[in-house]
């Protein structure tokens, strides 16, 4: 992907609000069980150190973007905090920066947002207070690198109204995802959300370009005539497709992830061990940033056993680990063991302690021999749960 | 704390010489150490931790590390609206490269003392990097208003035989703290208890302003610190005790045994872990990969590493690629170094983004670390570096075998 961006159009640096960034980052993530139960699906922790929503900030950063609005509703407490001013992800700029809008009420009364389109409809007084010419829509909840710069030159060069970024995915798989089909200039003919017999296996990844001023004008209008727009992929899209308005697929071919569920969460940590993983975390050129809180080095205490696993900074490592990602400041007691499990930040683990297939919470805490084994399944242990140790009756 | 009431002076036209080659390109203050840290780390963390929101950085013309990794003092919250970072930077005047300026720092001080008068604060605080410790300032400034003394002087307690630095300076201290004398360590004979001066000092900046001017107007070259060590003696001063993690970086050997002394996990936790957590510049690593060949027992290890080989005891910066069969023992990686298959090193301190080649052996002692200097390329047939270092016994000359000035 990074290669692409030397491209034709490679040395054009995004202007000054020429294209703007709005993260849909309100959604809760309920498949995500425990995970997402106080938190927002995109501040659910991902790779030992970072946090789902940093690939989408990252790319923002790297793609020349400056200015990001970031739409939150669900449990946003923690996912603020995370972003702060942007500054971690270089995103602290004089003209510009990262700023949450978060539902409000007014005049006209209570404004939650009532989907992805309609979050934008909400926020039309930032856009507008930044004047750009085109926006960006992501969605807060995906793994992956793109650079949106080159996404915004393909927009340009079709002279596109809207612009949908797709992946091919396989065609078993294509009734899942929103469907777009395409002519041979890559230009939209038709799109159906979840279809039970795919024409195409072209997945829509939630992430548009539109021309602001067209976008803003069909937004205003549907919602005077009450035909309210809520949803990108149920609403607009179609309506856009309706009218005759140029709609475009930018085919994506690298590396995209959507982590819904507790399996594919578990499933893209674990892929993610990998040194050769497509996703080339360590490419200095294309950085995923993260805030990142001081911690001293991990220390590997004599009778340490780590194969293939990821260790982060602040970790106290007495046991034996496999397969696994351990987060930062994690404590792994003498004789347990922990294998193909993800240990988020904070977690203290005792001694003679067996994790095996779960997604362990940040602070959670294993007494001294408790065992949390899945088996068909991925156990997930939550956030500041205890496990293990003697209960009230037993004392 | 209330704004203003303290500002806070670092001063770092330390003496080079002393952990040459390691501070050939770099100052004291930018040492690496313990895996991500530099020792400027830990004064700037004590200030600011104290509240103090205005530093004074005075150095010698060597500025580029310590400006590349401080910056705008975010890491520490200086770059707020009140007060921030100041650098004073003294040419020097001689053109050496060693940090030694011949007509001593005073004179940056005073050309600077606008500094203090612009800081508007009441008291000065006086810190340098060579004496690695985490020390509590609002301490030594409780105890400096309540004892009332024109000047407080911190001081560690240590045995007079596990005092490494003969040059340093050590404090007679009646019972009731009050300072009675100062002497070089080195004239201290037999056993007992060496109160070791920290230089680390607290006074009104009013008393520091007149100090530098007086000493100034009588034409003498001398440097802030023996300005001080002379105001301690002819003042009223007190000593305040420091019984935390102490170092005296003196040395490559002491540096060294710093570094390997975070692997005891009491010293981790007085210097690192403890009430003040040392803040640092932060970097964007992915976390560190451990491949299914490695073994890393007794070790200390940064983010952004590829470990495939063998680790024991040792501390790893970030960024440091172990290839498999590559054996490191009891020692010292720095960040972007990378260590070929097959290679054995003990004893042995890396400086920054060394290579070395596979199957290359290179064997120090424990008073003797081989030090292998940045951009270094090493290979079986180097020339110029020994491979394998005998321990001489003879510790007293090291110092001056590293001292470009002698040799």
């Amino acid at each position: 992907m990074c290669g692409r961006r030397w491209d034709c159009h490679s040395f054009s640096i995004i202007m000054k609000n020429e294209m703007i960034a709005m993260i849909l980052a309100g959604g809760q993530g309920s498949r995500l069980g425990k995970l997402t139960r106080t938190i927002a699906k995109p501040a659910v922790p991902f790779g030992g150190k970072y946090r789902i929503i940093d690939f989408s900030l990252s790319n923002c950063s790297n793609s020349g973007i400056r200015t990001i609005g970031v739409v939150t509703q669900y449990q946003p407490l923690e996912l603020n905090s995370h972003i702060g001013n942007g500054s971690s992800w270089g995103l602290d700029h004089k003209d510009g920066g990262v700023t949450i809008l978060q539902p409000h009420s007014s005049l006209d009364g209570e404004k939650w947002f009532e989907g992805t389109a309609h979050a934008i409809y909400q926020n039309i007084s930032y856009i507008d207070s930044h004047n750009p010419t085109y926006l960006l829509i992501l969605s807060g909840d995906h793994i992956y690198k793109m650079d949106y710069e080159h996404m915004l030159h393909f927009h340009k060069r079709k002279k596109a109204s809207a612009t949908v970024a797709v992946i091919h995915v396989p065609l078993d798989e294509a009734s899942r995802f929103g469907i777009m089909n395409t002519d041979n200039t890559d230009r939209i003919i038709d799109f159906e959300e979840k279809p039970k017999v795919p024409k195409s296996n072209l997945a829509s990844m939630g992430i548009y370009i539109f021309t602001w001023e067209i976008l803003r004008r069909y937004l205003m209008e549907s919602h005077a005539t009450g035909q309210n727009m809520d949803d990108f992929g149920k609403n607009v899209i179609p309506t856009f497709l309706a009218n005759g308005e140029n709609v475009f697929a930018y085919s994506f071919t690298g590396y995209w992830k959507d982590v819904g569920t507790i399996e594919s969460l578990w499933e893209a940590n674990m892929a993610f061990i990998n040194p050769d993983h497509e996703l080339n975390i360590r490419d200095k050129s294309w950085r995923i940033y993260s805030k990142n809180p001081v911690a001293p080095p991990h220390y590997m205490a004599a009778g340490a056993k780590v194969k293939e696993s990821l260790v982060v900074d602040g970790c106290y490592i007495s046991g034996e680990i496999n397969h696994s990602i351990i987060s930062q400041n994690v404590k792994i007691g003498a004789n347990s063991v922990v294998k193909d499990s993800i240990i988020m930040a904070n977690s203290v683990i005792g001694k003679n302690v067996t994790i095996s297939h779960a997604i362990v919470g940040e602070h959670a805490v294993f007494a001294d021999n408790a065992q949390v084994v899945g088996d068909q399944s991925i156990e997930v242990i939550g956030y500041n749960e205890i496990v293990g140790g003697l209960n009230d009756e037993e004392k | 704390m209330k704004r203003n009431k303290i500002c806070g002076i670092l001063n770092l036209t330390e003496s080079r010489l002393v952990a040459y080659p390691l501070t050939r390109h770099r100052p004291i203050a930018s040492l690496p150490f313990c895996s991500r840290y530099r020792l400027i780390d830990f004064p700037l963390t004590n200030l600011t931790t104290a509240g103090v929101e205005t530093i004074g950085v005075f150095t010698d013309d060597n500025l580029r590390s310590i400006y590349d990794h401080v910056r705008s003092g975010k890491e520490w919250g200086l770059d707020s609206i009140h007060g921030g970072l100041f650098f004073f930077a003294q040419p020097n005047s001689d053109g050496n490269k060693v940090g030694v300026n011949r007509e001593g720092d005073i004179i940056n001080y005073f050309n600077n003392i606008e500094f203090f008068e612009k800081s508007e604060s009441e008291y000065t605080v006086i810190m340098g990097t060579q004496m690695l410790c985490n020390i509590d300032v609002k301490a030594i400034l409780r105890h400096h208003i309540e004892q009332g003394a024109e000047i407080t002087v911190v001081y560690r307690s240590v045995e007079a035989h596990d005092n490494n630095d003969h040059r340093a300076s050590c404090l007679t201290i009646d019972e009731d703290g009050r300072v009675r004398g100062l002497k070089s360590c080195g004239m201290h004979e037999g056993t007992g208890k060496l109160f070791i001066n920290m230089d680390i000092y607290i006074l009104k900046t009013e008393l520091l302003t007149k100090l530098i001017r007086n000493v100034v107007a009588e034409n003498e070259h001398c440097n802030l610190n023996d300005v001080l060590h002379q105001a301690v003696i002819n003042l009223p001063s007190n000593g305040f005790e420091y019984t935390g993690y102490l170092k005296n970086v003196t040395s490559v050997q002491a540096y060294y045994q710093a570094n390997m002394d975070m692997l005891q996990d009491s010293n981790l936790m007085a210097l690192l872990k403890g009430n003040q957590s040392i803040n640092t510049k932060v970097k964007n690593e992915a976390p560190t990969f451990y491949s299914r060949s490695s073994d890393v027992q007794d070790s200390l290890v940064a983010n952004g590493c590829m470990i495939h080989g063998e680790v024991a005891h040792s501390v790893i910066f970030r960024n440091v690629t172990i290839e498999k069969n590559a054996v490191v023992n009891s020692s010292v990686i720095m960040q972007g170094s990378s260590i070929g298959s097959g290679a054995e090193l003990h004893y042995v301190i890396l400086d920054k983004q060394v290579r070395i080649e596979p199957n290359t052996k290179l064997i120090g002692t424990k008073n003797k670390p081989i030090v292998i200097e940045k951009n270094s390329v090493i290979s079986r047939i180097s020339e110029g570096i020994p491979s394998i270092v005998t321990d001489t016994k003879d510790q007293g000359t090291d110092r001056e075998n590293f001292n470009p000035l002698f040799s």
